[in-house]
């Protein structure tokens, strides 16, 4: 089953070969349609009664060296595989272009190759299977944004691809070094996520830089958090959201990033727990750092995709803070945070490449009173927005005010930061609401702002009023790929339990397991 | 000295001379390839000789059951040499292919198939040595032949001061092995590697096998003897590149191995450490960052083969320190690279335009107007990153796993932190095929059928072994 839900897009993506272009995207959709639903009937399956692995798969991979393809999913993973399964197709509706893009086929076969990628990183029990796909991914992306990008594609696609190899490679050389220790403490060489969770791996305080479970929690982490991305690694993340196609941002801010998280959540607090409490202070400040600077950088962007992208910054800032601080509230918090971020910049990425495709810019000083050209995006938008800044009532506050309530717990003045990053969320995101669809119209031909109209030099709007090009509203699958994200957003503001239940049971035996059995 | 001591005079048995076949095989068949050479039709002649010879030899190896000792114990044919010798005559074999396609282009002589052949007969001597002096004539059987293959492409006039650059110092690096074999026999009264370990240690022990593994580390092109790797690689035709990358590599770094088991599990083990281990730490540095500035794609591959040297020479320290099932590490991490840097060559000579190095703007945009050449150049490009899919991960990881297992954690880190500024110059090469526009003037690709089959069968191993390694590697550990 779990398998079928992984590999199914990479068949998919080979059998492209024998589709005629015209029907390229349609039957990509309908593949991203069958693995929507085989990721319900997992759902529909899953026992939410236990925090063990179900679905599990097990077989030797490469013996000598306890390599399995072990494939599980609980708790923890069953909300972000949803979470893939749920963007993918919307993805495709919601960029679905009027014709063929340049070697239409290629860019289809990155987008599923990539749908692997992620669904493998989120169901491996292995960590080399997890590393495995955690590096599967970098590859279609390496692409997407490479050939599909903007005009600094090529430097956003390397800086992309080398910023996340750093990391990943020395995440590599750590799971070397614990499958040696397995072979020492167990007696058998094995990368199975299961048997590394029993190594014991020496902690002292007295010396934390060179314990070795200080070690290992550092080479995992640095790559979990470069993806996340923390600042200060994350320099890449702008450079990149700016110049990959729609569909790329969309991947990439809905699911990619929250690869690090739920590494973090994986990988790095269970296996590394002391080293990860010893960590913690320097984290979470970091995570904090992120949330306002995160917000300042949005705050001061006159690019719309930019400013989503730093958004983003600042919105996983709360995660990273959410998980390190070792309150159990404050871990769930940061799953629901993970896929409720996951929708709202899915939306908001939509809505930037709508918008630049209906107007080839994106510089927030040239649009303006568009709400009267566009009311279905203008209602879309808000929603979007609202699920950001984390209304109550939208799923964006269910993440945030459980993570801000979880820290609170612990300390209150970490709380009181985080949450001047909500205030400052809304301000530059209604910010940017109002610069596109309300006020005075600045739409006046283009060609001459500063940030994105780079690629249409040439094209022909220079004589007619600008908002003549914009009067079409959504189209029926746009209207359609909001539509299903809007309804996401309100199901889970209103019942979070609905899509989170399931989560509840594996949440409480992690935050047990990492601090200890007196959980509230 | 008594000559019958260095050389033991051993009479002929069956057993024997079953296990000499292989080179008899290969010295008449590169014989006659070389006197059809010259004849009318002789390109297609000497060629199918060629092929022909080294099938025949390849079925004499697979014939040999069980270990063969020859001459007293100076060649030992094993199940592992004799797969190691298989893969030798694979990669001629592909070499053949790829001679086939540049024979015109580059004015190449007939007789380079032959040449070949010799190289082919020489590393498998190499490879079943353990006598020094033996594998000082192998050494050289196999450097004269690839000395003048470098030489040989007449359209270039760089190619002949490559071959004569290699040649110099190829020649003053045989010296210097030599010279170490003299102390080691001179000092411990052996010339076979199992003796010489065991022998007490001396000075004169310890000089000899730093000599002898200077030798080596020109062979293999490790810092600081790389400086001919780059010049050489550029001066000789592709096919002749891509073989000296895939098979001297690969052959020099067998006997490599097995001087430094030696040298690791004696006496001399913390000399011997201390070189091969600032050896590889140079090596990977320089390899990869002098990479990073290269304008031509051969040049370019050639610091990236100084590179895969480096990363090579840490399992080489591991296999020596007894890592899990010594050996098979490096020697699959050759074979994989083997078959990476030969799609990789076969795919840039459909793509080259003929100039002395390939200049990376002839690939622009090429990956989009030619998928197949574009999709094998990037699995073979990425199999030498050593990113996931690709055999050349398993290899990467075999090696740097087995480094961390023998306690080499610095450098291992070392080793991955440079193969991130590889990551840069391989994917500059891959954005380039992809995300540039086509040259205006550039001259269209024309893929020779050698080269296509190379392409096909290298791709076709690279993701093989890339997704299910673990047969190969349970075949090699069992060796």
């Amino acid at each position: 089953m779990l398998s079928t839900i992984v590999f199914l897009p990479t068949v998919a993506a080979l059998l492209l070969l024998v589709v005629p272009t015209a029907y390229a995207r349609k039957y990509t959709f309908a593949v991203s349609i069958v693995s929507f639903l085989l990721a319900v009937k997992v759902w529909m399956d899953f026992d939410s009664s236990t925090a063990a692995m179900q679905f599990t798969e097990l077989v030797p991979w490469i013996p000598q060296l306890g390599i399995h393809y072990a494939l599980g999913i609980d708790g923890i993973a069953l909300p972000l595989v949803a979470l893939a399964a749920f963007i993918a197709p919307i993805a495709m509706l919601g960029t679905w272009p009027a014709e063929p893009v340049n070697k239409e086929k290629f860019f289809l076969a990155n987008a599923m190759i990539l749908q692997t990628g992620m669904y493998g990183t989120f169901l491996s029990t292995d960590l080399f299977l997890f590393y495995f796909f955690w590096e599967v991914v970098l590859i279609p992306m390496f692409f997407l944004i490479g050939i599909w990008g903007g005009q600094n594609r090529i430097y956003a696609t390397l800086k992309f691809f080398i910023y996340t190899m750093v990391g990943s490679l020395l995440m590599l050389v750590a799971i070397f070094w614990l499958g040696s220790e397995a072979q020492e403490q167990l007696g058998v060489t094995t990368t199975l996520m299961s048997d590394i969770a029993k190594l014991n791996l020496p902690f002292d305080p007295a010396t934390p830089w060179t314990s070795p479970q200080a070690l290992l929690f550092m080479a995992f982490t640095l790559a979990f958090v470069i993806k996340v991305p923390m600042v200060p690694f994350h320099t890449w993340l702008p450079d990149a959201h700016v110049q990959a196609p729609t569909m790329g941002s969309v991947f990439l801010a809905a699911v990619l990033l929250k690869m690090g998280t739920y590494g973090i959540l994986r990988i790095s607090l269970p296996m590394f727990t002391e080293a990860a409490m010893w960590a913690a202070p320097v984290l979470q400040g970091l995570g904090c750092v992120g949330i306002i600077y995160g917000a300042f950088c949005a705050m001061a962007q006159d690019d719309f995709k930019k400013l989503v992208a730093y958004s983003s910054v600042s919105h996983m800032g709360y995660i990273v803070v959410g998980l390190f601080a070792f309150q159990p509230i404050a871990l769930a918090g940061s799953l629901y945070q993970m896929v409720n971020h996951g929708i709202a910049s899915a939306g908001l990425f939509l809505i930037v490449g709508m918008l630049y495709e209906r107007l080839h810019t994106r510089n927030l000083n040239e649009f303006g009173s568009l709400a009267k050209s566009v009311p279905m995006m203008a209602i879309a938008f808000m929603i979007m927005t609202l699920s950001s800044v984390a209304l109550p009532g939208t799923n964006g506050f269910v993440g945030e005010f459980t993570i801000l309530l979880g820290t609170f717990q612990q300390s209150a003045v970490l709380a009181g930061i985080c949450g001047l990053g909500v205030i400052f969320g809304a301000v530059y995101s209604l910010k940017a609401f109002q610069k596109v669809m309300l006020g005075p119209s600045n739409v006046q031909g283009h060609g001459h702002g500063a940030h994105g109209h780079d690629d249409h030099a040439g094209h022909g709007h220079h004589e007619e009023p600008a908002h003549v090009a914009v009067t079409h509203d959504l189209t029926a699958k746009e209207i359609a790929a909001m539509a299903l994200l809007a309804a996401f957003v309100f199901a889970v503001g209103f019942f979070p339990e609905i899509f989170f239940g399931p989560s509840r049971i594996a949440l409480e035996t992690l935050s047990q397991s990492l601090t200890g059995p007196v959980a509230p | 000295m008594n000559l019958t001591e260095i050389f033991p005079y051993v009479p002929f048995t069956d057993a024997g001379f079953q296990g000499l076949l292989p080179f008899m095989a290969l010295g008449i068949g590169g014989t006659l390839a070389l006197i059809l050479a010259p004849m009318k039709n002789g390109a297609l002649l000497s060629r199918l000789f060629a092929l022909i010879t080294l099938i025949v030899s390849a079925i004499c190896i697979i014939q040999l059951d069980g270990t063969k000792e020859m001459i007293g114990g100076v060649l030992i044919m094993s199940t592992k040499t004799s797969a190691l010798m298989l893969a030798l005559h694979m990669v001629g074999v592909f070499a053949i292919f790829l001679l086939s396609g540049e024979e015109k282009k580059e004015a190449l002589l007939p007789e380079s198939n032959a040449l070949i052949v010799y190289s082919i007969c020489g590393m498998s001597l190499l490879v079943s040595s353990h006598h020094l002096l033996f594998q000082f004539i192998a050494i050289e059987i196999m450097s004269l032949a690839i000395y003048v293959l470098v030489a040989m492409r007449r359209t270039h006039r760089t190619s002949a001061e490559a071959g004569m650059k290699y040649f110099v110092l190829g020649g003053l690096a045989s010296a210097t092995f030599l010279y170490g074999s003299a102390l080691l026999y001179g000092s411990t009264g052996f010339f076979t590697l199992p003796e010489i370990a065991v022998a007490p240690a001396s000075f004169l022990k310890t000089a000899g096998f730093c000599l002898v593994l200077g030798g080596l580390l020109f062979k293999v092109g490790a810092v600081p003897f790389h400086a001919w790797v780059p010049d050489v690689y550029e001066g000789a035709s592709l096919p002749v590149t891509g073989f000296m990358a895939a098979a001297v590599k690969f052959a020099a770094f067998c006997v490599l191995a097995n001087v430094a088991a030696a040298g690791l599990n004696a006496s001399t083990s913390e000399a011997v450490t201390w070189i091969l281990t600032i050896a590889a730490a140079l090596t990977m540095a320089w390899g990869n960052f002098a990479a990073l500035t290269q304008r031509g794609l051969k040049r370019l591959l050639a610091y990236s083969s100084i590179a895969h040297t480096g990363y090579l020479l840490v399992g080489v320290i591991a296999a020596g320190e007894g890592a899990l099932s010594a050996g098979a590490p490096v020697a699959l991490y050759l074979l994989f690279y083997a078959f990476a840097t030969l799609g990789a060559f076969a795919c840039l000579q459909a793509l080259a335009p003929g100039s002395e190095d390939v200049p990376m703007d002839a690939l622009a945009g090429r990956g989009l107007t030619h998928p197949f050449l574009g999709l094998g150049l990037t699995v073979f490009l990425f199999g030498m990153a050593g990113i996931p899919m690709t055999a050349g991960f398993i290899g990467k990881y075999l090696v740097f796993g087995a480094g961390v297992h023998t306690g080499h954690v610095p450098l291992v880190v070392l080793g991955v932190l440079t193969s991130v500024a590889a990551m840069y110059y391989y994917l500059r090469i891959v954005v380039t095929l992809y995300m540039k526009p086509v040259e205006a003037n550039a001259p269209k690709p024309v893929l020779h059928w050698g080269a296509a089959v190379v392409t096909v069968l290298c791709l076709m191993t690279t993701l093989y072994y890339g997704v299910a390694p673990a047969r190969i590697i349970a075949f090699f550990e069992t060796l």
